[in-house]
């Protein structure tokens, strides 16, 4: 019969040490590059994300999902209101988003009117609007005025932010694309409203399931 | 437990380095309890039945060995049916129910209105509920009943150990641990491989020892696994649900791409949770069968069968297929043999008329091919194709992907009408391709470059410079981390063939 060999014990973590702190430390310089590049980005959802927390002024804040994004004009408001404009909105984007986008603005100015397109699905649970506070990973180390609100994406959040890439999963490609003219050339960014230019091929007499319930029947039923 | 959970990363390394402080003579009583912690991480109530088949099969093994004549057959009987009863319960009694109610315009009740249900959901809802304000765990509240996880797993795996005594090719196990062990040991209690007796039960006799070359290939083994679950299937499965969950609105093409994305996301999911199990069990010194062997690489849809899921194809053969006569039988009977064997295969899928028709299909995909196997060579001969050229392989490769992928339509759809929505509107082949970020599937598609670089290197033993080097072998395996790190999908949730 054999025995757990010494050597093979020694060897074993020897070789898991090493390689737990090779990955550490790329994962740090893997992470801190993508950090850079992040916040250097000068187009793009995430840039308006980081806009909308820490840059804008604007005195009328539009938050909310594509509806938001899509609709609010920012020279009507400008026009009419005479006062500055930015519109936050994000396509897919839930109510902890924009809660966190308005703690991140609140904490460094009050604008003048701040608007919240939301529908009622927005206000029931829904996995998915956890797993979207991937978003604001970026912003965790830097903004603990939102922290509480990242945290609730899952229990074990705090130790995934371990990792310095972690933040930036999935982000890779936008990160780049980011740093780019790209967006810019693709889609036109007016105050944070992105025009949409396509064309409705559906009827209009006969709307979709979401035309159907709008957000006053449930201030009827409520 | 999700292998692709934080909780898991603490618990099998708690697990596995108790394991081996421990002394031999106690190690099954320590890997018993974390196989039951691990269980009870999903729902703590559905243990009851793993212990009343457990208990069950226990005797009838014991009983099956010391009886004689007919009472062997009869302890087997109560051990199949009470095995098969819960299975049948909890997995097909709705889809017999509601097609019956439908058919016969009756109202029988469904298994929420039935008072084991309603039992089932407040000892389950009290448990949790006392568990999470405890302990803080997260355990779910139902509403209705559902589905025990890896019950069709289990039940096999049992099912396999009183036929095996009673066809007198495995010792009853006396030690009840032991026993309770081989059904229950986490690495592969809910989604397999579905062991045999003979391969596992003897194994947890043995004492294992560290050994660092068999320690480093189960943790090679998990950490391949997890990038195929998380940086292939789970980003897959983006594209394939918001494909096929509103298939009516998109183009042939589109509905194509997510077929094809499919055909790869639950290969890399169901093995990823294979390579994850075998891995974690070889860390510890078990030797767990092998499940997949490359599939995607078969030439023919026989060879297909013979490399996915193994373990369960080979368990339909030993306990359905040979016992119906297999192919000693007359050819009207073997085609009849085959065709229950893949009929039974899509049922133990799922209670859905998608899964049985998946699994009709395969079966007729093998009847068809021997039928047509003699004619084909013929031709084949007669035009004068050489079956050893690179080109006719990739030909019958390529062949055999596009069938399994035709079915796996059906296995993926919601229900009948979205399958033949989807291929109805797949044959159009009409543009454009919907794709809700370029970055989906540009990641999408790397994943599957990757796995089909890796797999083909190791399908055809294709020498790479440097892979002896360990250095090298070294950077592969933290470029696997970082993958994971950077293009894991962190939110992707359960394995596929859990609900199985």
């Amino acid at each position: 019969m054999k025995e757990s060999k010494n050597t093979d014990i020694k060897k074993l973590f020897l070789s898991i040490g090493i390689f737990t702190i090779v990955c550490f430390c790329l994962d740090f310089v893997i992470g801190t590059i993508l950090n850079k590049l992040y916040f250097k980005q000068q187009s793009g959802l995430q840039y308006r994300t980081t806009y909308a927390i820490e840059k804008t002024n604007a005195e009328v804040i539009v938050l909310g999902s594509s509806r938001a994004n899509h609709h609010y004009v920012p020279a009507v408001f400008e026009n009419i209101l005479h006062y500055s404009f930015y519109n936050a909105g994000k396509d897919g984007s839930s109510i902890f988003y924009n809660y966190a986008i308005l703690k991140g603005i609140l904490k460094r100015y009050k604008p003048r009117i701040i608007v919240l397109e939301i529908l009622k699905e927005e206000l029931g649970f829904e996995k998915e609007w956890y797993d979207r506070l991937s978003e604001l990973l970026p912003y965790y180390a830097t903004h603990p005025e939102i922290r509480s609100i990242i945290l609730l994406k899952s229990r074990s959040e705090r130790l995934k932010l371990i990792s310095k890439i972690y933040p930036y999963n999935s982000s890779l490609l936008t990160i780049l694309i980011g740093n780019t003219e790209l967006n810019k050339k693709r889609r036109m960014d007016l105050e944070g409203y992105v025009p949409l230019f396509k064309t409705y091929k559906g009827s209009l007499f006969n709307p979709k399931d979401n035309f159907k319930d709008p957000i006053d029947t449930l201030i009827h039923t409520k | 437990m999700l292998f692709n959970s934080i909780a898991f990363c603490i618990f099998f390394p708690i697990v596995t380095i108790i394991y081996f402080l421990l002394p031999h003579k106690v190690r099954w009583l320590h890997l018993l309890i974390a196989s039951a912690t691990f269980y009870m991480a999903f729902l703590p109530i559905y243990l009851l039945i793993l212990v009343v088949t457990i208990v069950v099969d226990y005797f009838a093994g014991i009983y099956i060995e010391k009886a004689i004549n007919k009472k062997r057959k009869v302890y087997l009987i109560v051990s199949l049916i009470t095995n098969i009863g819960f299975l049948c319960f909890f997995k097909y009694y709705d889809f017999v129910v509601e097609n019956i109610n439908v058919a016969l315009s009756i109202n029988l009740p469904l298994l929420k209105d039935l008072w084991i249900s309603s039992w089932i959901v407040n000892y389950n809802n009290i448990i949790n509920g006392h568990l999470n304000q405890w302990i803080g765990t997260d355990l779910s509240i139902l509403r209705n009943v559902i589905l025990p996880i890896g019950l069709s797993f289990h039940t096999f795996q049992a099912m396999s150990y009183t036929i095996e005594v009673y066809r007198g090719k495995q010792k009853a196990e006396k030690h009840f641990g032991i026993y309770a062990l081989y059904v229950m040991f986490y690495p592969q209690l809910v989604a397999g491989p579905i062991e045999r007796p003979q391969n596992l039960l003897h194994q947890f006799w043995e004492r294992h020892y560290i050994e660092y070359s068999r320690i480093v290939n189960g943790l090679k083994l998990m950490l391949f696994g997890l990038f195929k679950k998380v940086v292939i299937a789970d980003r897959l499965a983006l594209y394939v649900n918001s494909v096929y969950n509103h298939a009516e609105y998109h183009t042939g093409l589109t509905l194509l791409i997510a077929t094809i994305f499919f055909a790869f996301q639950i290969y890399c999911d169901f093995s990823a949770y294979s390579d994850i199990a075998i891995g974690a069990a070889k860390v510890m010194g078990f030797n767990l069968m092998t499940n997949f062997n490359r599939p995607y690489f078969s030439k023919n849809i026989s060879e297909f069968w013979k490399r996915w899921h193994i373990s369960l194809s080979s368990w339909f053969a030993d306990y359905l297929y040979i016992p119906l006569g297999g192919n000693r039988v007359t050819i009207p009977r073997w085609f009849f043999n085959l065709f229950i064997v893949f009929l039974i295969s899509g049922v133990w899928h799922g209670a859905n008329w998608t899964f049985i028709i998946w699994g009709v299909i395969n079966g007729l995909y093998l009847i068809s091919a021997i039928i047509f196997n003699k004619k084909r060579e013929r031709f084949y001969k007669f035009i004068g194709i050489n079956e050893h050229s690179v080109l006719f392989r990739f030909y019958q490769i390529a062949t055999t992907f596009i069938l399994t992928s035709f079915a796996w339509i059906f296995f993926r759809a919601n229900n009948l009408d979205n399958a033949f929505t989807i291929i109805k509107r797949i044959s159009k082949f009409d543009e454009p391709i919907w794709s809700e970020s370029p970055s989906l599937m540009i990641y999408s598609l790397m994943g599957i470059f990757l796995l089909l670089s890796i797999e083909y290197i190791k399908e055809y033993k294709k020498v790479v410079p440097y892979i002896s080097n360990p250095i090298f072998k070294y950077s592969v395996y933290v470029f696997l981390v970082l993958c994971i790190l950077l293009f894991g999908v962190f939110d992707g949730g359960q394995f596929i063939y859990f609900q199985f």
